[in-house]
């Protein structure tokens, strides 16, 4: 067996667990709404939004973005809908769907993407502009509140020592991070001409989110400043 | 025997068709890669971008820094954070210098008011291996100021304090005008600095001349568009020209100035090389530039030859024929005239020339009347038939 054979399988093998736990697991939770699947579309037309906040996202990277599973992490005995997007910051690529069902013992739910593509729209080409900057994933109540999202269907490990990716649209400002009491993070700005959901993102480790999960916004438009404030549902359980 | 003269003709034709399939291929290759090369940009194009905006962003390009004289002002370090001291300074006078590695982004969006935002990157940084110097430079009523990590912010006083009103600031390197309509976040409304208005010229100087020309439609520039002046410097990032429209040639920098109006706003005057990027809101980024195809077709030197060798391709076998008549014409009025100076009857052929010999049926060759039949008694041609080719 040569190394490339030997790839093969190893990418067979974790793709097969990662269906089975996600079958036995996250998939009989939740499940897409009939109507309202899950498709990617480009150059689609975006609702105004007045949300600062965009995505909360756990340690992305390029690989598991291409991953077709994401997971969630939900409170416990959670029920009810979720609404995912996969959004680029220039607004140009978007993904959409909505599940529905209720947490089980696992804390982090696992929901199968799929690619429909929508019926109205062009498909999505290329399929998906992955980048860790530029394309965020956020996943929402049906209240409308933020829960932390993971692209790929691994699980976290408990004693997991990534950060936090907070994407944040600022206006074209600076953008300071204050999680609790401890001193305030510059985040970073994207490098685009045209970002249009978002224009920076925050890093906060995971040992630094305080545990009622409250952080301060500040933004810095030249010599004037305003804040907002929001929760991350994070418990360390 | 028999065998022989089919297999000497299929390997004649193989030949044939061998030798042809060469000849298309490179003929076809050489096609492809003259196309592809009149298809780069000229490197005597210039496309001079004219734009009325709320703001425009600088990243000067290696080796090309760009130093402003601005009004008094405030000066704020980036990296210190809300409630921490030290993030705020006024200055009667404050000069910065731009180089390769940062970031400047100008604002006006009120009258009277200008913004001026400076930023590290690192990733324009690398484009420049060489660049030891600091990314900037900023020197406060006389005295350099402390470098800052992230940058700092600048804004002009305004009212009774405020510096000129038409304070006019050179740019070079890569020159962005206007920026997307953001979307609403909660935080409080301020005008958006976009671009109004402007209009993008081709010039060129044509090949074998020195009159610059303007060439095509002007480009108009939609309200809310975005310019780049160098749209393949991105060609490698989602959402950015396709790589493969874009050549491997060493970026050459915009150059302009930008002028503060007094109603607010930025008057912008850039001259690009190319290929610039032109966005619309929210529509696909395409590129502006003057091919070198534009260069040699606006050439009348180039025009003229062209004219002249399509001649030449078009009636080949009529110049052809031509010059062998006059060729042969001519050679035949030398000899007879050689003859004449050497005491020849006009009438004898020279010795060299065998005579005319009877034909083996006894009939004589006929005598040519006219030139036309002169010709064809050269070229052992038949006369063409008359009543066909003139029809």
């Amino acid at each position: 067996m040569n190394p490339g054979e030997a790839r093969i399988d190893r990418r067979a093998v974790a793709g097969f667990l990662t269906g089975l736990a996600l079958a036995t697991s996250a998939n009989a939770d939740f499940r897409p709404l009939p109507g309202r699947e899950y498709h990617e579309v480009l150059n689609a037309t975006n609702r105004v939004r007045g949300e600062a906040v965009v995505a909360l996202v756990l340690a992305p990277t390029v690989e598991a973005q291409q991953a077709d599973t994401i997971r969630v992490r939900l409170p416990a005995s959670y029920s009810g809908e979720l609404r995912v997007q996969v959004l680029s910051a220039d607004g140009r690529f978007r993904g959409e769907g909505s599940f529905s069902g209720s947490r089980g013992d696992d804390r982090w739910v696992g929901l199968r993407l799929g690619r429909g593509v929508a019926k109205e729209q062009p498909p999505a080409d290329p399929p998906r502009p992955v980048s860790t900057e530029t394309l965020a994933l956020s996943v929402r109540g049906a209240d409308g509140t933020l829960y932390v999202a993971r692209w790929g269907g691994e699980t976290p490990a408990a004693n997991d020592r990534g950060s936090l990716r907070i994407y944040v649209n600022s206006g074209r400002a600076d953008i300071f991070i204050v999680p609790g009491a401890t001193k305030a993070v510059h985040c970073r700005s994207l490098n685009i001409a045209q970002a249009l959901r978002y224009d920076t993102y925050c890093d906060v480790p995971l040992a630094d989110i305080p545990p009622d999960g409250k952080f301060k916004l500040i933004r810095r438009d030249q010599f004037e400043e305003q804040t907002q404030t929001f929760s991350v549902y994070l418990p360390r359980e | 025997m028999t065998t022989e003269a089919p297999q000497s003709k299929t390997d004649s034709w193989l030949k044939k068709s061998f030798v042809g399939a060469v000849t298309v291929s490179v003929l076809g290759g050489v096609l492809v890669l003259a196309l592809r090369g009149l298809n780069q940009p000229a490197g005597s194009g210039t496309l001079s971008i004219n734009a009325v905006t709320g703001s425009l962003t600088l990243e000067p390009l290696c080796d090309e820094p760009v130093t402003w004289d601005l009004p008094a002002g405030r000066v704020g370090r980036r990296s210190v954070a809300p409630g921490e001291p030290g993030y705020g300074t006024s200055a009667g006078a404050v000069t910065m210098t731009l180089a390769a590695g940062s970031r400047t982004r100008v604002t006006s969006p009120e009258p009277g008011v200008l913004r001026v935002s400076v930023e590290k990157d690192d990733e324009l940084a690398r484009r420049c291996p060489s660049a030891a110097s600091p990314h900037y430079r900023l020197v406060l009523d006389g005295t350099p100021a402390a470098q800052d990590p992230v940058g700092f912010n600048y804004e002009n006083r305004t009212g009774a304090q405020a510096g000129p009103i038409g304070l006019s600031l050179p740019v070079a390197g890569r020159v962005i005008i206007g920026q997307a309509v953001p979307e609403g976040a909660d935080w409080r409304a301020r005008s958006a600095p976009i671009l109004l208005t402007g209009s993008i010229l081709r010039r060129v100087k044509p090949w074998f001349g020195n009159d610059v020309m303007t060439v095509g439609e002007p480009e108009r520039l939609d309200e809310g568009s975005i310019v780049d002046s160098h749209a393949c410097l991105d060609s490698g990032k989602a959402g950015a020209s396709p790589a493969s429209e874009c050549s491997a040639a060493v970026p050459v920098p915009a150059v302009g100035f930008f002028r503060t109006l007094s109603e607010g706003g930025l008057q912008v005057q850039l001259y690009a090389q190319g290929p610039a990027g032109l966005q619309n809101y929210r529509g696909p980024q395409h590129l502006i530039e003057v091919p070198l195809s534009t260069a040699l077709w606006e050439s009348d030197t180039a025009k003229l030859w062209g004219a002249f060798f399509l001649l030449i391709f078009a009636c080949f076998e009529q110049v052809a024929q031509v010059y062998l008549f006059t060729y042969r014409l001519l050679e035949d009025s030398w000899r007879r005239a050689g003859r004449i100076l050497m005491g020849g009857h006009p009438g004898t052929r020279s010795p060299a020339v065998a005579p005319d010999q009877p034909r083996v049926d006894g009939s004589k060759p006929a005598e040519a009347a006219g030139a036309t039949e002169r010709y064809h008694l050269y070229e052992n041609v038949k006369p063409t038939d008359r009543k066909k080719t003139n029809r």
